[in-house]
């Protein structure tokens, strides 16, 4: 009866378990970055001696950067970098300067810009400068 | 025997009927899975925003995601916070919490006043143009800043002025102002020793072979009166010669020039753009150094150049020193000084333009750095004809050419 009962608790534990809230943190990068151009057509590296000379950016503290960008002033980045606060900071001044660089863009524009989508996915930083930039997102993590 | 059977049978029963009310009472606990994208504890800096990554909920294999309720009590404050996730389901409430925990991770943000990168003459003194220093959280703290200063204004050399100060959580931050320190501009030292020497030299046209007549007859020439004068004393012919009186950086955008040979007037852009020149020799005029400001030169002149590569890529562009004046007073107010600086000035242009400087003011003037008494007339700074002659003869002498 003993033996029985604890059978049965060992397998109400490992039930237990096996059910337990398996969180997602983890990106596979090519997929999202096929997601997103699934969107956003025609997107360029932006090269990284205009990210770092122009924009700032350190790439050092990045251990995978994809950042692209087209003529139509959409844009995408995918960063895993090995310090969050600073990365986040720099790409903060990206932004910015991409707003001083571009100052013929239109209001509508410069509001999509200011709307941009900012996301932690582990140790990912995603970012996404587009019109249905959410909905974009919203791929991204149904497709996690 | 029968007895002990049936306790154990009634235990069994007993254990079995707890066990079934427990998974009833747990089950939803077993079959909602509330999934988080992204970490479950979110650091964030102070001031930053919480953003949520997102998140996926099923009951078995169902997706109920739309029907979790998110709360959060993030506050603008240093502290940990919860973001709750909660799905209603009769008399449960699974919720699932992400912890985000608000610090002060950044330093405080140093502003240098004045220009990141200052050039300075060498025996003077370096003025700190001022910082500030503010932090978030704590506040001003430009009186905690240290600064660190090594430039040696008795050496020529490249120098950098430290600036460091730190937060009350230890966030650090660094800035840096570079400082170079020259010899002396040519503007600085007086009349007679001004010289462009040793100053942008790779942009100087240098001594060639006369290349003559045929070098020369290409080149078309854009000025002021002296330039108008040089046309009309038989120096230059057709149309190459562009010019108007009094012609300055800012006018020359806009007032229409007189082409002459072609009897023509018309914008200097407009000129530019229809005849193309091969080779453009282009005077911004001595009235630049007295009807319009340094700032409205340097821009206008600036943008001059810019405007003339963008309608003819292919013309050579030589900029040429405004004319020195002759001593003495002179009706307009043009002083020798502010000729010697916009020159220095146009020579600078050369260099960030990747164009040519042709360096006349050199053989107009004497030793006391003015004009040489019989290059110019008795108005000051309208040349004879044989101050004419001397910058005809510089232009073949320095020529735009390839030589071995």
């Amino acid at each position: 009866m003993k033996k029985f009962l604890t059978v049965l608790m060992v397998a109400m534990l490992m039930f237990v378990t096996g059910c337990g809230n398996n969180d997602i943190s983890e990106l596979n990068v090519d997929e999202t970055k096929k997601i997103i151009e699934q969107d956003l057509k025609d997107m360029k590296d932006v090269s990284e001696d205009s990210l770092e000379d122009v924009y700032g950016l350190n790439l050092d503290l990045m251990e995978v950067h994809v950042i692209k960008e087209n003529t139509s002033g959409d844009l995408y980045a995918i960063i895993k970098t090995t310090d969050k606060n600073q990365t986040k900071k720099d790409m903060e001044n990206y932004f910015e300067k991409v707003k001083t660089f571009n100052a013929n863009y239109s209001p509508e524009r410069l509001q999509i810009l200011e709307d941009r989508v900012e996301k932690e996915i582990g140790d990912y930083l995603i970012y996404i400068v587009a019109e249905n930039a959410d909905e974009i997102y919203e791929n991204i993590i149904n497709n996690l | 025997m029968k007895k002990r059977k049936l306790r154990k049978k009634r235990i069994f029963l007993l254990c079995l009927f707890l066990i079934i009310i427990t998974m009833v009472i747990i089950s939803p606990f077993l079959f909602i899975n509330i999934k988080l994208i992204g970490n479950k504890l979110v650091e964030l800096d102070y001031g930053e925003k919480y953003s949520e990554s997102g998140y996926k909920a099923y009951m078995f294999n169902k997706e109920i995601t739309d029907d979790i309720k998110t709360t959060n009590n993030i506050k603008d404050e240093i502290g940990e916070y919860e973001v709750v996730y909660t799905y209603n389901f009769f008399i449960y409430n699974i919720k699932r919490i992400r912890n985000v925990k608000v610090s002060d991770l950044s330093g405080p943000k140093i502003s240098l006043k004045g220009d990141k990168e200052l050039s300075i003459t060498i025996g003077t003194e370096y003025n700190e143009p001022g910082y500030d220093a503010i932090d978030e959280l704590d506040g001003d703290l430009t009186d905690k800043v240290k600064v660190t200063n090594k430039v040696d204004t008795s050496k020529i050399g490249d120098y950098e002025v430290i600036y460091e100060v730190k937060d009350k959580a230890g966030n650090k931050t660094k800035e840096v102002r570079k400082v170079k320190v020259e010899k002396l501009k040519p503007y600085q030292l007086s009349l007679e020793e001004y010289s462009l020497d040793g100053w942008y030299d790779e942009v100087k046209l240098k001594e060639t072979t006369n290349y003559g007549d045929a070098y020369f007859n290409k080149i078309t020439m854009v000025g002021d009166s002296n330039t108008m004068n040089m046309y009309l004393n038989g120096f230059l012919t057709g149309i190459r010669a562009w010019a108007i009186p009094c012609l300055h950086a800012d006018s020359m955008h806009s007032i229409d020039i007189n082409l002459y040979g072609l009897g023509l007037q018309m914008k200097l852009l407009d000129a530019v753009e229809k005849y193309k020149p091969e080779t453009m020799i282009l005077n911004f005029g001595t009235f630049s150094t007295e009807w319009i400001t340094e700032e409205l030169f340097i821009e206008k002149a600036n943008s001059m150049i810019e405007e003339i590569k963008k309608k003819s890529p292919d013309t050579n562009i030589i900029l040429i020193s405004i004319y020195p004046i002759k001593k003495g007073y002179n009706i307009n107010s043009f002083k020798q000084e502010k000729i010697n600086k916009f020159n220095f000035l146009i020579l600078e242009m050369a260099y960030k333009h990747n164009l040519k400087y042709l360096d006349v003011q050199e053989v107009l003037k004497g030793p006391d750095g003015y004009g040489k008494e019989e290059y110019f007339v008795d108005d000051k700074f309208h040349f004879t004809y044989l101050g004419h002659s001397i910058v005809k003869e510089y232009i073949k002498t320095h020529a735009l050419v390839e030589e071995e």
